[in-house]
């Protein structure tokens, strides 16, 4: 009985104070569309494609994005990519690339599945629309997103963490610093898993911010 | 029974077989690259790898070429085997480019599957990788030797199997490189065989190229249309699963690809045996080139109206009302069902018996196989080749029904004595599998009787297969059909040359017992006393001789009403063109030329509002009054059984299969794993007493101008394919290089070859396989309107008038 209500009255001292706190800062409710909350970098919205330096499109039609996502949001078509013209880097490259977002559910695994990093989340969320067809994304939107969220400079990223550019195509090895960095930090604090704090610090880390500001132009 | 011990318990097994079939059928896992089931074993690779006792001795054996002994013992699965399978990986991997995301194979190869299950994570190879070039060896096959490991899988099976002799291995080691020579493009109509036996992507197809991945794909297994042998294929398509991922929804509902993806082979050991022809494989982009989408009327002023199908179906039942005489010429390429209801439409409901489909200059009062053997079919069955001790062939094999080769092969190794008789050497007298015996054009059957009585030893007392063509001389198949009739060790094997010919003549689509037939239908309309006209998946003006009459006689009929999936040309005299679907989009049986009836399953849409034939027969039937309530071809397929006796115990909408002892685990075997068998239909062979008089003989002097078949230029789907050009040469007449030269003319010139009064512009082709006064006219006449002056296979030649320098066609 006595427990009841001192959990009830932990709850109602927190709810008071971000009640009061809000009224101070405005910290909690925002008014959204007149303001929008800063997303993390990490946040996982609309798809975006990616290019290399020279404007060609970076993915080359493997369609492994399409083959491991789960609720089957990725239609490509390949082709044999022109040798006069090239479109992308590869022998083939997709001649369509369509993305539905009515059916993705913004997992991230075709972005890890690519092994052309062509693939990045953007933090583009407002699609709302009276259309089907507008949710359907072909490439030239999806290349539209990427200006739109990093710019016209190609790029480098794999699942959210910003990276060096010799380090292109090789997730393998970035997991594996990744793994490395991580065991020695857990085995040091003995603590939990704590997402949060294992992003924060792979950002930290030096090698990383550094590209990360320069991509940024932050 | 013999038994051997098999990772510590023991297992029974019949003598001859080898580990692998024994491990296999247990369950264990085994890898293998070099052994495929259908192909000798060559056992190269050693991937198969097994630790073996025998005697108190231990060792490696490959278990795909060692057969198994009373007492042995085998393990798959210890410690010396796996480090084996390991090792033997690591260094199958050395030199391979791992190029998986850009490789056609990379979901279905074998060394992808076999590495993951088997083989190592790293590689401990610091050097550079041998690479090769891609090489370039023809429309259909890109070859990427860099890739290649080296299993000699496709060296096996292009020179045992499908004969070829332009595949050679150069150099040795990991230099190692398979192929034809340098800038030779592969000439052997089994090719594309080589990317299904491949384990990986070292030989790719350029229909498939980079479109799609394997696991996007749907296979259906149906026939194909092609050829009278019915090869079993699965058509893989990227389609209408209700929930998979495919072409998105447009305007809310999900759009169908038309396309067909690529085409395989399906295993079906009385049939083709899992190896199909180019042909089959290669010819599937017609389905979407020049094809008529709605019903088109011809309004008044000529123009052409699109019109939907009632409206459509309603001028044209009222049209077919009050015609007097209507007929219906076809090119036996529908199925069973639609050439039944085509039947059921004339011969049921107008009481008219003018249909046919055979070509003009064939259609025969008297069918002399009929005549002779009871029955017009083929008493003998493919099968027979690999039974039969002399073989005698009338006509080209490989330009007709190209499929049976691979049997043609294989009795020609096994030593039985294979004879060809053509006016020209065909392949497989050329590449000396058979015995070429020239026939003289004009005289044929004079030169085949005098090859009876000139070989009677060689024949005597063996079990003997002719194989003719149907359009080969009627005399020549009377005698055939008489002999064979009376000779129980004579077998007969009738070539068709239109592909469904065996089901429609079955079915009863033909002019029996008082109508007319092609050759008279075609007078008739010319003379005006045929007043509606049906032309059915034929083109008359690229397909018939004597284009003259035929052209006449569709200007002469009041309606000419075409089904057909394309504009050809003879829709210009229709004044209604109904789409009807193509072969890939119907669903329905065909019947094969030894009466194999088979289920052919729709793998396409049909597209746009084209519709099966059965289908617009059907509404005919209804609307001039008549009954017919099916719904879809199995319905009509339950009442052919019904009416047609033959079919009376046939079952072809049940596939019939059974499962092998294959692993799952490996792509390219993973296929075999299903062996399809179909069903014969039953044919009363009641002979007659027939008589046969002997043709006169007109041998023609001087140069002969010779229609013949082509593989794919005679197809009436296949030469639409534009993948299918380079081995098409439109515009061009074969000659000798003796008679080219004798005339002054060389490789690729273009002339005006004078037959009749009629000057026709060509190119000229050498071709050392023809004799010095033949000059060979190879499929329809699309590009050059020959058959103007053909009114039967040949013709004299007037004269060579050369124009031009070398234009190469
Ligand atoms: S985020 Fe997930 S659901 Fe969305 S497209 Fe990628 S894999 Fe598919
Ligand atoms: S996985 Fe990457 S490279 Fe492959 S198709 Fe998808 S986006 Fe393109
Ligand atoms: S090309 Fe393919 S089938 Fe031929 S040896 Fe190489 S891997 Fe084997
Ligand atoms: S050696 Fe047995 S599969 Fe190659």
């Amino acid at each position: 009985m006595l427990e009841g209500l001192k959990a009830m009255l932990q709850g109602l001292i927190i709810t008071f104070k971000h009640f009061l706190l809000n009224i101070a800062t405005n910290r909690f409710t925002v008014q959204y569309p007149k303001k929008r909350r800063k997303l993390p970098d990490r946040a996982r919205w609309a798809l975006s494609l990616q290019w290399h330096e020279d404007l060609t499109e970076r993915c080359v039609g493997c369609q492994l994005c399409a083959a491991i996502c789960p609720s089957e949001a990725i239609y490509i078509e390949g082709a044999v990519n022109p040798l006069d013209s090239p479109v992308g880097k590869g022998e083939r490259y997709a001649m369509t690339w369509i993305w539905d977002a009515t059916r993705c559910l913004y997992c991230g695994f075709c972005v890890e599945a690519c092994p052309e990093e062509a693939i990045v989340m953007t933090k583009i969320y407002e699609m709302a629309t009276d259309r089907r067809e507008d949710l359907i994304w072909h490439k030239e939107r999806l290349y539209e997103a990427k200006k739109q969220q990093f710019g016209e400079k190609p790029t480098f990223a794999w699942m959210g963490f910003y990276r060096k550019r010799e380090e292109m195509g090789k997730p393998i090895e970035l997991a594996r610093i990744w793994h490395e960095q991580e065991e020695k930090y857990y085995k040091n604090r003995g603590k939990g898993f704590d997402m949060h704090d294992r992003y924060k610090r792979f950002l930290l880390d030096e090698r990383n911010i550094e590209v990360y500001k320069e991509d940024l132009g932050e | 029974m013999p038994k051997i011990e098999l990772n510590g318990r023991e297992v029974e097994f019949r003598e001859g077989e080898t580990l692998l079939n024994i491990a296999w059928r247990e369950g264990e896992n085994v890898p293998v690259f070099c052994y495929h089931p259908k192909l000798p074993v060559f056992a190269g690779c050693r991937m198969c790898l097994v630790e073996v006792e025998m005697r108190g001795r231990k060792g490696l054996m490959p278990a795909c070429g060692t057969k198994a002994m009373d007492g042995m013992k085998v393990w798959t699965n210890s410690e010396a085997t796996k480090f084996a399978q390991h090792s033997v990986l690591e260094l199958l991997l050395l030199n391979h480019p791992l190029d998986c995301p850009n490789c056609d194979a990379g979901g279905e190869c074998d060394l992808q599957e076999i590495t993951f299950m088997h083989g190592p994570t790293r590689s401990r190879y610091k050097f550079p990788k041998r690479k090769f070039e891609i090489r370039d060896v023809g429309p259909f096959i890109d070859l990427y030797p860099t890739r290649c490991i080296q299993c000699y899988r496709c060296a096996t099976f292009y020179w045992t199997i499908g004969g070829g002799k332009d595949w050679a291995v150069f150099d040795r080691g990991w230099y190692t490189l398979f192929g034809p020579e340098k800038d030779k493009f592969l000439n052997n109509e089994f090719s594309g065989n080589l990317i299904e036996v491949c384990p990986l992507g070292a030989i790719t197809g350029k229909d498939y190229k980079f479109f799609t991945r394997p696991w996007e794909i749907e296979s259906v297994p149906t026939i194909s249309p092609e050829d009278s042998l019915g090869a079993n294929v699965y058509v893989d398509v990227r389609r209408r699963k209700p929930f998979s991922r495919g072409p998105f929804v447009k305007a809310g509902r999900r759009e169908d690809l038309h396309k067909i993806i690529r085409i395989n082979g399906r295993e079906n050991p009385d049939i083709n045996e899992f190896w199909i022809t180019d042909r089959d494989r290669f010819s599937h982009e017609y389905n979407n080139i020049n094809r008529v989408d709605y019903p088109h009327l011809k309004t008044e002023d000529g123009s052409w109206f699109k019109s939907n199908w009632n409206v459509a179906l309603d001028w044209i039942a009222t049209n077919l009302k009050k015609a007097k005489n209507p007929a219906i010429i076809s090119g036996a390429r529908g199925t069973n069902e639609s050439a039944y209801a085509a039947r059921k439409l004339f011969k049921e409901t107008l009481l008219i018996n003018n249909l046919d489909f055979r070509k003009p200059h064939l259609a025969l009062k008297n069918d002399p196989i009929k005549a002779t053997l009871g029955y017009s079919s083929s008493n003998g069955s493919v099968a027979d080749i690999d039974r039969a001790e002399v073989i005698i062939i009338v006509g080209d094999v490989r330009e007709t029904v190209p499929g049976i080769g691979i049997r043609l092969v294989r009795a020609s190794r096994r030593g039985a004595k294979l004879f060809v008789l053509n006016p020209y050497k065909e392949r497989y007298s050329y590449e000396g599998w058979a015995e070429w015996v020239p026939m003289r054009v004009g005289g044929e059957y004079k030169d085949f009787v005098s090859f009876l009585s000139d070989r009677k030893d060689e024949l005597m007392d063996k079990s003997v297969l002719f194989i003719i063509s149907d359009d080969s001389d009627p005399n020549i198949q009377s005698f055939i059909g008489r002999d064979v009739a009376l000779n129980e060790r004579h077998k007969l094997l009738l070539l068709r040359t239109l592909p469904n010919a065996q089901g429609f003549i079955d079915v009863g689509f033909s002019p029996e017992p008082d109508g007319l037939n092609t050759k008279e239908i075609l007078e008739g309309c010319r003379n005006g006393s045929i007043d509606f006209l049906i032309i059915w998946e034929v083109e008359p003006l690229w397909e018939y001789f004597d284009r003259e009459t035929v052209e006449e006689a569709l200007r002469n009929t009041p309606f000419v009403l075409v089904l057909t999936s394309f504009w050809d040309p003879s829709t210009e005299y229709a004044s209604a063109v109904l789409p009807i679907t193509t072969p890939y989009e119907e669903e329905g049986t065909r019947t094969n030329l030894e009466g194999y009836v088979q289920y052919c399953k729709d793998a396409l849409w049909p597209y746009e509002g084209s519709r099966p034939a059965w289908w617009i027969f059907k509404q005919l039937i209804i609307r001039l009054g008549g009954d017919a309530s099916w719904r879809s071809a199995k319905d009509v397929f339950s009442e052919i059984k019904d009416v047609i006796i033959p079919y009376k115990d046939l079952d072809p909408y049940d596939v019939k299969y059974e499962e092998r002892d294959f692993p799952d685990y490996i792509p390219t075997i993973r296929k075999l794993k299903r062996v399809f068998r179909s069903d014969k239909a039953r044919y009363e062979f009641v002979p007659e007493e027939f008589e046969i008089a002997p043709p006169e003989e007109r041998h023609i002097k001087g140069r002969i101008l010779y229609w013949s078949h082509h593989i794919y230029k005679g197809s009436y789907w296949a030469f639409r394919n534009p993948l299918q050009k380079p081995y098409i040469h439109d515009k061009t007449v074969f000659v000798s290089p003796e008679e080219g030269m004798k005339e002054g003319l060389k490789d690729g010139d273009r002339v005006i070859l004078k037959v009749k009064n009629m000057e026709f512009e060509v190119f000229i082709r050498y071709d050392e396989r023809i004799p010095a006064g033949l000059w060979v006219f190879k499929g329809l006449f699309y590009d050059v309107p020959l058959n103007k002056v053909l009114k039967e296979r040949y013709a004299e030649i007037e004269d060579v008038i050369p124009v031009g320098d070398a234009v190469k066609s």
